[in-house]
């Protein structure tokens, strides 16, 4: 794992942070809500408690069968569309026995008059002979009416009763998939009135298949239901009692609204006008989603209620439930509270409050926390990430530079950073202060044996003089015998000092090398023929390509070099060897090979094997060896700005050394 | 009358021993340890020859400012460098400042003593000596062993004695290639291949400066050099 990797993994921690802060925020949240909820359950009940004798004995009183009369805001128009109705969709249903026929009944006042609308599925059907018609009594003080709406054709309708003092009433016939809506206006004031009618659906025959829905059976005993219209009184007891911020109904044993505190009781602002943006949405159903539901927000004015909340509160149990509006993020907690009489469970009080109060503070301090904490630990993970590149890149940046002084082993270049003032400058100052010392060292070995060989000719010329001088005195053979071996010793000693100088007087003789553009194959012909004739009975091969090879170079210098390379060879092999010579072209350099089967370098020695001094051979040879020869390579090569390199060859072929020389 | 030779080396040693295998080849010998005594000695009376030590004690280049005004008091005076170093650029310092023969301490006093009596032998043929001579001809390449004297198109080819023998002993078979161990046994040198590559250079040049276009000396890349026998 790479440091700057580890840096950053050790700055994810960080998101620790955040993640706290989301913590903190559910709790936060938990509270606000533990204790708005408890508060609007403490209200609802002691509003329960609290409903005027008035009204709980009329709810106990209330007829078994009746439509709650919706208290129209504006005049509806009579076209069958239930837009202007508020509760559309909802109201009294009934059903036909077979099930098929399903009546709505809605009922509404304005201004006095009775409106009622008939929302009417029947099976889909294309029968000619299908027939619609609905058979309606409404009973109050001003009498009985029995009205039959049976019109050819959809449309307007003009009723008249089966009285003649009745009138006309005005209604719209609309059909629509699946059925009809019906929508009449009733002279009928709504106080005291109540209706009974039949909806009626034909098929095939007259009366083969008729299905029939509504309390009408008997037309001699009809069953009555009444209108009920909203208590208006137990509406504004409940706006003046209003709770806070929290809307209240009343609503029968069935749900039906009975009283409500009306739209006003809740401020706009708290009706989640406020705009929350989908982030802070978002935010809010990662906080809360647990504990809220999404559903659709309740109509304006409801005319029945529904939901667990309402079903558990008829049960008799306290209910309360948190649910958020799907666009909007309003949260509404509802909570219902039974109403009972006389000991037995009349209806309940519901109460809504809208918690958009809730969602902004929650939103604004989970903005505020959880923002700053992710920008904090953003933030670290960035300066982190950033500290940890600026890092990797020094320590990289040193390292690549120390390899590279390292290959340059007698003038180590300046490494970057020395004027760093942090650990990193002072390993770059050490690492300075090492690499020179190893340049030094290095020096010191190459110079090593040019110093040696001078300090050692005087000492070795006096020897020898006296030596010769002698044998010149007519000596016995015995003491003839030692002097000659004296003399055979420092002939050797005298090979040994000139080896020793070799390197260094080649590297005054590249100060004056003839540099020509030769061919480098014929140059390496002719000095292939040199050394068979040198080393008769070796196999001396050469691989040369047949194209002319022009190099700029010190021929003396590079034949040389080849000279010392088979040598090499030649002594690392046996008899039975091959030696072989030749070059290759590759990236705009040439490549001199000399490969030697029978013997194998060593791994760890290939990178010095080119320096001063460093000798591999274990067998002691005739001649002295100081590992100055491939020093001299590599001298040679540098000149002709190329490397040496040696390898050993796949599948244990053998050794190659190479010069690779630049075109 | 003997000969007389001088030598100025630092090392007692050494110098000693030079000056007992002179005396009994007959000479008369002088040494002496450094520059000053030697320069005092020798404003005072010429000798025949002079062998030089580069380094004398403290002065690193000694021997060179000794031959430098050595050769302002006689221009015929024949010096010998014998050195223990023995880098190229020694040796030509010590040939441009007129010296006749560089020679490392390597050598042995036999060689030594062949060296100075070839000198003492070009210096009597330069004077005349009138004694028949042994001319070898190669071409343009005229060769005279007894005055060691070498011209090439007529015109003479400066060459110290070590040059002379290389040269002598390329030329005896034009055509063949004289490994470096040959021509080293031939000159007389003990020498290494490198010092042997650097003379022929200089021979090379010292015939390229008398004509531009002399190619004679060919270097057989691994094996030694040759002189090429002339176009038939």
């Amino acid at each position: 794992m790479k440091l700057r990797t580890k840096l950053v993994a050790l700055s994810l921690l960080t998101l620790v942070l955040p993640w706290s802060a989301w913590k903190l925020l559910q709790e936060l949240e938990r509270f606000l809500r533990d204790s708005e909820q408890a508060a609007l359950l403490a209200s609802t009940r002691t509003m329960a408690s609290a409903i005027p004798m008035e009204y709980s004995s009329r709810l106990l009183f209330l007829p078994a069968d009746y439509v709650p009369v919706w208290d129209l805001k504006n005049l509806p128009a009579l076209d069958g569309y239930s837009n202007d109705w508020p509760g559309a969709g909802e109201g009294r249903k009934f059903f036909s026995e077979d099930g098929q026929v399903v009546v709505r009944l809605l009922a509404g006042t304005h201004e006095g008059q009775l409106f009622v609308l008939f929302d009417v599925r029947v099976p889909a059907s294309n029968d000619p002979a299908r027939a619609d018609r609905i058979h309606l009594l409404t009973r109050s003080p001003r009498g009985l009416f029995s009205f039959t709406i049976n019109p050819s054709a959809p449309g307007p309708l003009q009723l008249h009763s089966d009285r003649e003092d009745s009138g006309q009433i005005e209604g719209y016939w609309l059909e629509q998939e699946n059925g009809y809506r019906v929508e009449l206006a009733l002279p009928s004031s709504v106080r005291n009135t109540d209706v009974s009618f039949l909806v009626g659906h034909e098929t095939g025959a007259v009366g083969q298949s008729a299905s029939v829905a509504g309390p009408l059976i008997d037309p001699d005993r009809p069953a009555w239901i009444s209108l009920e219209a909203a208590w208006p009184g137990l509406s504004s007891w409940l706006h003046r009692s209003e709770l806070d911020s929290a809307r209240t109904w009343v609503v029968d044993g069935d749900g039906w609204v009975l009283a409500d505190s009306g739209l006003d009781t809740v401020s706009e602002g708290q009706r989640g006008t406020q705009q929350t943006t989908w982030l802070q949405r978002l935010l809010y159903r990662g906080v809360a989603a647990s504990r809220t539901a999404l559903s659709e927000p309740w109509p304006d004015y409801p005319v029945q209620l529904d939901g667990d909340v309402v079903q558990q509160a008829l049960a008799g149990e306290e209910a309360i439930s948190w649910t958020q509006d799907l666009d909007t993020a309003v949260v509404w907690n509802t909570v219902a509270v039974p109403l009972s009489l006389q000991g037995e469970f009349q209806g309940a009080v519901i109460a809504q409050s809208t918690s958009d109060g809730l969602l902004l503070v929650t939103n604004q301090a989970l903005g505020r926390l959880l923002f700053t904490t992710l920008a904090i630990a953003f933030g670290l993970a960035i300066g982190l990430w950033y500290f940890a590149t600026r890092l990797s890149r020094r320590v990289r940046m040193l390292s690549a530079a120390v390899s590279q002084s390292m290959q340059d082993s007698v003038k180590p270049q300046a490494l970057p950073l020395r004027d760093d003032r942090d650990e990193l400058g002072e390993l770059a100052r050490n690492n300075q202060k090492l690499l020179r010392a190893v340049a030094d060292y290095n020096q010191y070995l190459e110079t090593l044996a040019s110093k040696l060989s001078h300090e050692l000719k005087t000492p070795l010329a006096i020897t020898r003089s006296s030596l010769e001088n002698l044998s010149s005195k007519g000596l016995d053979g015995e003491s003839m015998q030692f002097l000659e071996r004296a003399q055979e010793g420092v002939d050797r000693q005298f090979a040994i000092v000139r080896a020793m100088s070799e390197a260094s007087r080649l590297e005054a003789s590249i100060a004056v090398a003839e540099w020509e553009t030769i061919d480098l194959g014929e140059l390496l012909k002719r000095c292939v023929e040199g050394y068979r004739s040198v080393h008769p009975g070796r196999t001396l091969l050469t691989r040369i390509p047949k194209e002319d090879a022009p190099l700029k170079c010190a021929p003396d210098l590079l034949a040389q070099a080849l000279d010392k390379l088979v040598d090499n060879a030649v002594s690392m092999s046996t008899d039975a060897d091959e030696v072989t010579v030749g070059y290759g072209l590759s990236d705009a350099a040439y490549e001199l090979f000399v490969r030697n089967t029978g013997s194998h370098l060593p791994e760890e020695l290939q990178d010095r094997l080119f320096d001063s001094l460093v000798s591999l051979r274990d067998r002691p040879g005739p001649t002295p060896h100081l590992g100055l020869g491939l020093y001299i390579v590599r001298l040679v090569a540098e000149v002709h700005g190329g490397t040496a390199n040696a390898q050993n060859l796949p599948n244990d072929q053998g050794v190659e050394f190479r010069i690779c020389i630049p075109e | 009358m003997a000969r007389h030779i001088a030598i100025v080396e630092d090392e007692a040693a050494i110098r000693h021993n030079y000056e007992d295998a002179l005396r009994r080849y007959g000479y008369q010998v002088s040494g002496y340890g450094d520059k000053h005594s030697a320069l005092t000695a020798l404003r005072r009376r010429l000798p025949d020859l002079v062998i030089i030590d580069v380094g004398l004690g403290e002065e690193v280049e000694g021997g060179f400012e000794l031959c430098r005004e050595l050769r302002s008091l006689s221009r015929s005076l024949p010096i010998i460098f014998l050195t223990a170093r023995d880098s190229d650029l020694d040796v030509i310092s010590g040939l441009r400042l007129g010296a006749d023969d560089y020679l490392t301490k390597e050598i042995s006093l036999q060689h030594l003593v062949a060296r100075v009596v070839a000198l003492f032998r070009r210096v009597e043929a330069l004077s005349g000596g009138g004694r028949e001579e042994q001319l070898l001809e190669r071409g343009a390449l005229k060769f005279s062993v007894e005055r060691m004297e070498v011209s090439w198109n007529g015109q003479p080819v400066p060459l110290t004695v070590t040059e002379f023998w290389l040269i002598h002993s390329l030329i005896r078979h034009p055509g063949h290639v004289r490994t470096r161990q040959q021509l080293m046994d031939d000159a007389n040198v003990l020498v290494d291949d490198q010092t042997i590559t650097s003379h022929i250079k200089r021979i090379r040049r010292k015939f390229v400066h008398v004509d531009p276009d002399f190619d004679r000396l060919d270097t057989v890349y691994g094996a030694g050099y040759r002189w090429k026998p002339d176009p038939e």
